[in-house]
């Protein structure tokens, strides 16, 4: 091989490891956690710059160049520093992009950052010398190795194979862990992951900053080894070709993202330039543009999954066989107390949460009342949609929160579960005032709630919605992630076998490996009821749970319910199917425009004639 | 202080088109849900359609704004129907939606490259006077963007406000799924949603052309990170919303150009993530949250 | 079964991919290596000139004009006996103007152009990137950056056919003074060389007793300039120096125009003399007011003679615009190409590292050194055994120490009947000095 084919092939190696670093860490945010980050560039641009001023010695006066830092620190200070810088960045940014939790907002707000500090960069000459940027940037070892232009690459080359290799260890440890497929549960429905316990916008702001100090690292490894970097390098537009990548080659897929860098970043790139050696002229290349336009929509018709799609986690084998084996021995201890075990039964059901740090239970609370609702109000823009509202739901009972429409019993709902902030009140949890608290805090006191509009995770396995309900599971969080599968594989199998049993209790095993987005609306109901109760709730909030739910599957819901209740749990539940609510709770609130109406038996407020009339005029 | 007054009256020219392309988008997203990062190109080819309109075929300046806006209108209508309704029944995914709008975005820039060349085009106006008004300076083709702008946002109100379709639309925008539960024909809504937002979109196209002087192929989709802005601002899907955003960036960075004009769009985009900070989901997002509660 | 299917035909298309792509290398090598079979056999050769520019994206007129330069160049050069016999060819390599994408487009250049003598480019976005491995692959390349960063490199590789633009502004500021506007307001976009320049020109400026009264940093490419429009007006000045794109130049000077019931005089850079700006300019205002207010400083491209004739003549064939015959840059690449193989001539060797040492000598005037305006006017003073300087269509090239061309400056104004910007005074050398 010719000197210069060595080069070129050596380029394209640092290259692709590059992207591939890069398409890793977009992955990361937006494959596996759903953030859009529209702002990606500017990470890949961090690292290059932070790399560049730690390797460069101090600017010097009357060179036309001036930058900040210049410390000239010995590698690997340098990629290290830009990582950081990274997710120092990432932090920054993220500490108020991913307040808003709608995800458009977030990735225009990503955008606007983009935009700015490309302007800042631009206009502040002193920082990383403005548009002409930085050069000069010496290589790592360049000196100290003394090799040949070409033997350098090839070492080069082999540097950023190392380096992603080490990347590829720590992406993949996070995403086959427990903790990524709660990001994964995040991306689909983060409103469910945090009506679970799990505060989302800290856990999108954890994987923000991972991926901003990966992809600085990628721009770090890229500026050592072209030596140069500036705003011309990263333009807006490049964070669309990383998106293009990752979704060409498959989200949540590491092997996707990797296909991905190649496909786009290195074959759609590159090979049109060994096209016939045609006279460029603007039309031909506005052609050529609009061709790879028309080639992502194809693509994204063709392959909306990407070439390599998501891998679907199949776990029903390990379930069903730890589920058996978990049975056998069971029925070697129970068999003496001579007691069948119900999944079902409260004392599965039981609470197994902490109280979160800095709540004191009020002692004088009264232990029979799970929740009281004490004049609670909400009101949106002049109207009351819940008008000072009092009520109480007894503990080991089901309690039925009825009313007509627009009777504010799911606003109700949502108040309690802290999904909404009520304007005044108190709701009292256990004797503790929860008004005001976010969903998660309140979720992790053991209130958990189904939804009205069903919010499986659409894109996780049956098996996979139950576990990953589960509460305190080793390696759910970035520190257990890291430590890898032999560290969280025990409770994993328990959990398993745990959702296995639901499953049968609920006759799903069969679609134990489909995708929960996949199933009917009736067996999403059902699944997100299996979800909550693997959430091992103190108090259940059923939010209209026969909704959309055809009549055979509405007697199996119910017939759940009954034994639920009879389990001991405690329950509120809104439902129109006043047959139901007849059948399943032992008391019933009834709520009208806002106010309480009444509360007793189904049977006593037959008789009131005030409800009956509500719910003629309603 | 006189400066701040003269910019007051700049900015309101630059809001007053802004809000036109605003109030589109947010239409667009509030409606049908997607986030169409082609909206910027439409907006340009309004403007080369104004062009021919108004340099080649001579018509008036007034009449090539009329054809910009039904150009805006039907090429909306014919991407919403031939590229992002067929994605959108497949159930793609949200963020591959945005994913398509870029692509749409990335053909439709070329294409008109491919037609325009990089050149730079203008549409012949003679100078006018300027008029006085409140110590602000405007032209009267200003005043005309002004009142266009005014007469637009006044029609959506008096539409949302007293007519059928226009209610049907603020209730699709709340909860679409609910709104057909309810009867309402949310194709024919959508498709009326297309038609206005695409009429505002090229209405912004063209006048924008017309502010700038000079327009090229690539002039709309460098706009379209103010427009977004701006929506976003008011919350994305809430119309008044969108209309107090432009206002208050097309101002502001004109205000900003009176310290640190190099900044402009670190101030203007700066105060946008000031609001975030303060209201997360945008300024009006306690109206949308309100109706989708009512209704409930 | 669907799944694994999937993921079957997923491994086949990549499969595809990484046979293709293996094919293309093999195929770019095997290009070279039939070239240099060729020439060891004897035969002429095909010789390439490397057009390493951005011909994609907003700077893709660079790569344009330096591809229909190297064209008519190459031109002139076959059609007189070629370099030595060896045809030049012109390749086309694409750098987006994006230093990280330059990277391995220069890479397959070196390796898939065949007998790559000249790198015509880098442009300026790039040459930070690029320059090292043009230099490490000792292929001589000239360039019309203006980043001043290069006024003192020592790379003999590297040759600059235009000034610097730490010469621009101090031209601007003594041409400004000596027109007599004492009292000026600065407009400059907040953008690559405009901020080379700025300091530069004030420096000089106020050196000859000018008076700053403001100035205004400009955002490029904002919808509206109006409030500093208003506060321009509002410091009175004779006059406005600057620098500003397109666009912003087109959107700025209308409502410049509308704001003040006409424009002010308004000496620009040679960011004016770029593709676009009079076309958008003229536009805006309306070309008889370019031509009443706006002069442009920028290097002397005085067009005269056989050279420029016969540059004029080339550059049509090949499809050049009309914008391009009077521009410097484009003029000094055909002048760069040119002397490139006039030294190639001179040195008897198309080795890169070789003939690079006879560039100053075909570029440098001197006591019996006789001058030639075109290929064939070269080729044959060298034959008889001459020294020869080249002073080409853009006039003489005037090396410096540092490889940088140090040619004078002209002041350029609008003609209507040309459509375009004509010199219209060439600037002393005293212009130049800070």
């Amino acid at each position: 091989m010719s000197i210069a084919l060595q080069s070129y092939i050596t380029t394209l190696l640092v290259y692709l490891g590059v992207n591939t670093i890069a398409c890793w860490a977009l992955n990361l945010q937006f494959g596996v956690g759903g953030v859009m980050n529209f702002a990606f560039i500017l990470f890949q641009s961090i690292g290059a710059y932070i790399t560049a001023v730690l390797t460069l010695p101090q600017a010097q006066s009357g060179t036309y160049e001036t930058y900040i830092l210049g410390l000239h620190l010995p590698w690997p200070l340098p990629l290290v520093g830009a990582t950081v810088a990274g997710g120092l960045l990432a932090l920054l940014v993220g500490a108020f992009a991913l307040r808003p939790a709608r995800r458009d907002f977030q990735a225009t707000v990503m955008l606007v950052v983009s935009i700015i500090a490309e302007t800042l960069v631009v206009t502040q000459q002193g920082w990383f010398n403005g548009a002409s940027g930085l050069y000069s940037i010496p290589q790592p070892f360049a000196s100290a190795l003394n090799l040949s232009p070409t033997a350098y690459s090839w070492f080069f080359a082999g540097l950023v194979l190392v380096v992603s290799l080490l990347v590829y260890l720590f992406v993949d440890r996070i995403t086959g862990s427990p903790w990524g497929r709660r990001l994964r549960a995040m991306r689909d429905n983060p409103e469910a992951v945090e009506s679970l316990g799990t505060k989302v916008s800290v856990e999108s702001l954890k994987l923000y900053v991972i991926g901003g100090a990966i992809a600085a690292l990628s721009g770090g490894l890229l500026v050592e080894f072209i030596g140069a970097w500036s705003p011309a390098a990263w333009t807006t537009g490049e964070t669309f070709i990383y998106f293009v990548a990752v979704i060409v080659g498959g989200l949540a897929n590491n092997f996707g993202a990797f296909f991905g860098a190649f496909l786009v970043l290195g074959v759609f790139l590159e090979v049109p330039q060994y096209l016939p050696n045609f006279s460029y002229t603007n039309t031909e290349s506005a052609i050529q543009s609009a061709l790879i336009g028309v080639l992502i929509l194809v693509f994204l018709w063709w392959r909306p999954k990407g070439i390599v799609p998501e891998r679907r986690r199949r776990l029903s084998k390990l379930a069903m066989s730890t589920a058996s084996a978990a049975a056998a021995r069971e029925a070697g201890t129970s068999a003496a107390a001579g007691s069948a075990r119900d999944p079902l039964s409260a004392e599965l059901v039981r609470n197994h949460r902490r109280v979160p740090r800095g709540v004191v239970r009020d002692a004088a609370a009264d232990p029979d009342l799970a929740i009281a609702v004490r004049d609670v109000a909400r009101e949106f823009g002049g109207v009351q949609a819940v008008d000072g509202v009092t009520f109480d739901v007894p503990r080991g009972q089901a309690t039925g929160l009825i009313g007509p429409n627009g009777a504010g019993k799911s606003t109700a709902l949502k108040l309690i579960a802290g999904a909404l902030k009520p304007t005044r009140g108190q709701i009292l949890v256990d004797g503790v005032d929860v008004a005001g608290w976010p969903a998660s805090r309140i979720a992790q006191l053991g209130v958990i709630r189904t939804f009205q509009h069903t919010s499986e995770f659409a894109q996780l396995t049956v098996l996979e919605n139950l576990v990953v309900a589960a509460p305190g599971q080793p390696g759910d969080s970035l520190g257990g992630a890291l430590l890898g599968r032999r560290h969280s594989r025990a409770r994993q199998h328990e959990l398993l076998a745990e959702a296995w049993e639901l499953l049968e209790q609920f006759d799903l095993t069969k679609h134990a490996d489909t995708y929960a987005g996949e199933l009917s609306g009736g067996q999403r109901r059902l699944v997100e009821i299996m979800r909550a109760l693997m959430a091992k709730p103190s108090i259940l909030l059923l939010d209209e749970p026969m909704a959309g739910v055809n009549p055979t599957l509405r007697l199996t819901i119910e017939e759940h319910l009954q034994r639920l209740r009879d389990g001991g749990l405690t329950m509120l539940m809104v439902e129109h199917e006043l047959g139901a609510i007849e059948r399943v709770c032992d008391s019933v609130v009834v709520m009208a425009q806002g106010r309480l109406l009444a509360t007793g038996s189904m049977e006593e407020l037959r008789s009131n004639e005030e409800v009956v009339s509500a719910y003629l005029v309603g | 202080m006189h400066q701040i007054i003269l910019s007051i009256g700049f900015g309101i020219v630059t809001a007053s088109i802004l809000s036109m392309g605003a109030v589109g988008f947010t239409l667009q997203f509030g409606v049908t849900n997607l986030f169409n990062l082609a909206f910027g190109d439409v907006m340009t080819i309004a403007a080369f359609v104004a062009y021919v309109v108004h340099n080649d075929a001579g018509a008036s300046i007034w009449l090539a704004l009329a054809a910009g806006g039904a150009a805006g209108m039907l090429s909306s209508v014919l991407i919403a129907r031939l590229i992002y309704l067929p994605f959108m029944q497949r159930g793609t995914s949200q963020f591959a939606m945005v994913m398509v709008t870029v692509a749409v975005s990335i053909v439709f820039n070329n294409v008109l490259q491919i037609f325009s060349g990089t050149g730079f085009y203008g549409y012949a106006l003679l100078p006018q006077a300027s008029v006085h008004i409140l110590g602000m300076v405007f032209t009267p083709r200003e005043l005309v963007i002004i009142a266009l702008a005014v007469v637009c946002m006044a029609g959506l109100h008096l539409l949302f406000k007293y007519t059928r379709i226009g209610k049907a639309m603020r209730a699709t925008s709340d909860d679409a799924s609910l709104a057909r539960t309810c009867g309402i024909p949310t194709n024919r809504v959508t498709n009326f949603a297309w038609l206005a937002s695409g009429l505002l979109c090229g209405l912004a196209g063209v006048a924008l052309a017309m502010d700038l002087g000079t327009f090229s192929a690539t002039t709309g989709g460098s706009f379209l990170l103010v427009i977004v802005a701006a929506a976003v601002f008011g919350s994305v899907g809430e119309p008044y919303g969108a209309m107090v955003g432009a206002l208050v960036i097309g101002v502001a960075s004109e205000l900003a150009a009176v310290i640190s004009p190099d900044l402009k769009d670190v101030v203007a985009f700066g105060l946008l993530v000031v609001v975030l900070l303060v209201r997360p989901e945008g300024l009006r997002s306690g109206r949308v949250q309100i109706r989708g509660e009512v209704t409930r | 079964m669907r799944a694994s299917r999937l993921r079957a035909r997923a491994l086949t298309s990549g499969v595809a991919v990484v046979a293709l792509g293996t094919a293309v290398v093999t195929a770019a090598s095997q290009g070279t290596a039939s070239a240099a079979r060729l020439e060891a056999r004897g035969g002429h050769a095909t010789l390439t000139a490397g057009v390493l520019h951005a011909f994609t994206g907003q700077t893709a007129f660079f790569g344009t004009n330096a591809e229909d330069a190297c064209r008519a160049a190459a031109r002139v050069i076959n059609a007189n006996g070629g370099i030595m016999g060896d045809k030049l060819n012109c390749g086309i390599f694409d750098t987006k103007g994006d230093p990280a994408d330059a990277v391995p487009v220069t890479r397959r250049m070196l390796t898939s152009a065949s007998n790559l003598v000249m790198v015509v480019g880098p442009d300026g976005n790039d040459i930070p990137s690029v320059l090292p491995l043009i230099e490490q692959a000792k292929i001589p390349e000239m360039n019309t950056v203006g980043d001043p960063r290069y006024d003192k490199q020592t790379s003999p590789y590297f040759w600059r056919l235009t000034p610097s633009d730490s010469t621009q502004g101090p031209a601007i500021g003594w041409y400004t003074a000596s027109s007599r506007y004492m009292k000026i307001t600065d407009v400059f976009t907040s953008d690559l060389s405009a901020q080379t320049t700025v300091t530069p020109f004030r420096n000089k400026y106020r050196q000859m007793g000018g008076k700053l009264l403001s100035n205004v940093t400009m955002a490029p490419d904002q919808t509206s300039y109006q409030t500093e429009v208003a506060s321009l007006i509002g410091s009175h000045p004779q006059a406005m120096v600057g620098e500003m794109d397109p666009q912003t130049a087109a959107t700025f000077l209308s409502e410049l125009q509308q704001q003040n019931g006409k424009l002010l005089p308004f000496v620009v850079t040679q960011a004016a003399t770029q593709p676009g700006w009079l076309p958008a300019v003229t536009q805006a205002v309306g070309p008889a007011n370019v031509a009443k207010y706006i002069t442009a400083v920028a290097p002397d491209m005085t067009g005269k003679g056989i050279a420029y004739q016969q540059y004029v003549t080339n550059l049509k064939k090949v499809g050049g615009t009309s914008f391009q015959l009077g521009n410097t840059i484009v003029a000094a690449t055909y002048d760069g190409v040119i002397s490139f193989a006039l030294a190639m001539d001179e040195a008897h060797s198309t080795k890169p590292q070789t003939y690079v040492k006879y560039i100053r000598a075909v570029t440098t005037a001197g006591h019996g050194v006789k001058v030639v305006n075109t290929y064939a006017e070269g080729v044959a003073a060298l034959r008889a055994g001459k020294k020869i300087d080249y002073v080409g269509a853009a006039g003489a090239m005037n090396f410096n120490k540092y490889n940088t061309s140090a040619r004078p400056y002209a002041v350029y104004h609008y003609s209507k009947a040309a459509q375009g910007w004509v010199v219209s005074k060439v600037l002393p050398a005293t212009a130049l000095r800070p």
